[in-house]
């Protein structure tokens, strides 16, 4: 009787634990065995590696499948890649994908890129074509381009192109403080950021395929655009004409604004909920940062979260929404933030530990990036919720922001 | 009576086992499902550097600052913590506040009686220390400009006077990771321009 009751009060403790943290349940048994095979030739030994692990984390990654040496494979439930990395002409990827037994050829395909720096991309492009091949669920995330505004000075910050893993990098702008990069359009060939020189803050648009940047709004205090409608025609910006952040919706063709909040505090970060018609941003209208919602032609404003006491981060895609949460008290030093998701009327965790900020969903809303920083160090998070896969990448720069 | 606490026992464990959090599920949504290519890139303006760059400036030294911290985290204004045009005085702050604590009102009081004799523009920038996020920091520096120039407002000293900017936590004059550090970071600059 009394070992009962101990076992009832164990558990209580323990579900009251589990109810905190994020369970990740890894069911490796539903994924299928891949072995990987690098039969390139003259390629640099730090390529050769790089490129290895680049197979092998963009197949994790997918939650479908399970890397393993070519020795333990066997038959046709599993399969054997190879691939073959040349610098020829920019760069070259071929791919084949045989059974596990390697006599069967299922796929096998060919990829050219410009220049051999940005091989990454082919390797990405290669995986989420395998995926789809196989029948599994579209992984055309990893193919994205990723833009990040890193400091490189005291008032002084790039933006810098770069793959999903931060592997391929190219400096895009330079000079001055460049903030807070969002892409334009679906497409990705063009994007918006906020430039700080001598003068009032200005947003630009930058052009990837002519390099020509077109200025779009300046104004005092500050100025962000912070979300960008699907059609590509109204942008959410933070301006504050009267010293006052406040959330605009800017007409990119008439170039005139709509005041959305006004508040005598901050409003911040305004990102647009499925129908375009409502808006999530953070707020401290209760005395700290928070994250609110409101329609665009309505006054009223209503709290989305009711836990934590500095929610000052967040993202939508559809319907669905994540934030950051600080979560630790420490005025000074490292504290605990992490990132929750809003899905369906329900909250839940999508990272445990760590300092968890930037919190960014992927085009089709399956994937979120976030930052983690640590020891002066900024890392590239990766969480599939569907899959329960999670991955960090480091970045080696101070990060600004991140658009995906 | 054993067998009804074995019972509620057995049906405990079946509620907490029911209980186990498992892998979260997110629904799919429609939206933004559009096919996207990875794009052409530009290979123009050309590359500067990739290798990325930690933030190590500043020498100015911490010594016995946090001892003369006010608790909000405010700087005494001694004058031997700057970072504003001669004359002028930096304003410091709280962590995560705007408000001005008393401790700064020395410097406000000196800043307008210095300006009162001056005929140029003055650009107040708002600046936080490195523990903010994204929007909300920059907004909190804004907020921190914005509410010095009230105060030298009213004063006395007209608005057409100044311009405000926020360089969020963009612009440090210390990078060590300690407390005094931080506290410096959290100031408005008065630039004569």
């Amino acid at each position: 009787m009394r070992y009962i009751y101990i076992l009832f009060f164990i558990l209580t403790i323990m579900r009251g634990e589990s109810d905190v943290s994020l369970t990740i349940k890894k069911n490796v048994g539903s994924r299928i065995g891949i072995s990987i095979e690098n039969i390139s030739s003259g390629l640099m030994p730090a390529i050769s590696q790089k490129s290895f692990i680049l197979f092998k984390d963009d197949l994790t990654l997918s939650g479908n499948f399970e890397t393993v040496e070519s020795k333990n494979i066997s038959g046709s439930d599993n399969y054997l890649l190879k691939y073959d990395l040349s610098g020829a002409n920019g760069a070259n990827l071929n791919v084949s994908l045989f059974n596990g037994d390697g006599n069967s050829l299922l796929f096998q395909k060919n990829y050219n890129i410009s220049s051999f720096d940005k091989y990454p991309f082919l390797i990405h492009k290669s995986i989420s074509d395998i995926n789809k091949f196989l029948g599994y669920d579209s992984m055309e995330w990893i193919n994205r381009l990723v833009l990040m505004s890193r400091y490189t000075g005291s008032g002084k910050s790039e933006i810098v192109l770069t793959d999903y893993t931060f592997t391929y990098r190219k400096v895009i702008v330079t000079d001055g403080l460049n903030l807070f990069p969002k892409w334009a359009n679906k497409s990705q060939t063009s994007f918006y950021y906020t430039s700080i020189n001598s003068g009032l803050p200005a947003i630009h648009e930058y052009s990837l395929n002519s390099g020509i940047k077109n200025h779009i709004v300046s104004g005092e205090g500050m100025l962000v655009c912070s979300d960008v409608s699907s059609d590509g025609n109204r942008l959410l910006l933070t301006m504050s004409p009267d010293g006052q952040p406040d959330i605009y919706e800017f007409d990119k063709t008439t170039k005139n604004s709509i005041k959305l909040t006004d508040f005598s505090g901050i409003d911040v970060s305004g990102q647009y909920l499925s129908n375009e018609k409502e808006i999530v941003f953070v707020s401290n209208r209760l005395g700290y940062p928070n994250i609110f919602k409101k329609y665009t032609d309505s006054p009223t404003v209503s709290q989305m979260v009711f836990k934590g006491r500095e929610n000052n981060s967040c993202d939508t895609k559809g319907s669905k929404v994540i934030y950051s949460s600080r979560e630790s008290k420490n005025i000074f030093g490292s504290n605990t933030f992490n990132i929750y998701m809003i899905s369906n009327g329900s909250t839940f965790p999508i990272t445990s530990s760590g300092e968890n900020q930037f919190p960014r969903f992927s085009d089709d809303g399956s994937v979120v990036m976030y930052i983690r920083q640590s020891n002066g160090n900024s890392y590239a998070g990766f969480v599939n919720p569907r899959t329960n896969q999670n991955k960090l990448f480091e970045i080696n720069s101070r990060v600004q922001s991140i658009d995906w | 009576m054993k067998k009804i606490t074995l019972g509620f026992a057995f049906f405990t464990l079946l509620f907490f086992a029911g209980c186990t959090q498992s892998a979260p599920t997110v629904p799919s949504d429609d939206a933004a499902n559009s096919k996207v290519s990875p794009g052409n890139i530009s290979d123009s303006p050309s590359v500067t550097t990739d290798s990325g760059v930690n933030i190590k400036e500043g020498n100015a030294t911490a010594n016995d600052i946090k001892s003369r911290m006010s608790p909000s985290g405010g700087i005494p204004n001694d004058g031997t913590f700057n970072n504003s045009s001669e004359g002028l005085q930096s304003v410091y702050f709280g962590f995560g506040d705007y408000s001005i604590v008393n401790d700064m009102y020395k410097a406000i009081d000196k800043n307008a009686n210095a300006l009162k004799s001056y005929n140029g523009k003055i650009k107040i920038e708002g600046n936080c220390d490195e523990f903010g996020t994204d929007e909300f920091n920059y907004a909190l520096g804004l907020k921190r400009a914005k509410i010095v120039k009230d105060a030298l407002v009213a004063k006395g000293i007209p608005a057409s006077m100044f311009s405000i900017i926020s360089l969020g936590e963009s612009t440090p004059v210390c990078t060590d990771a300690i407390d005094e550090c931080y506290a410096k970071n959290r100031r408005v600059d008065l630039k004569k321009q």
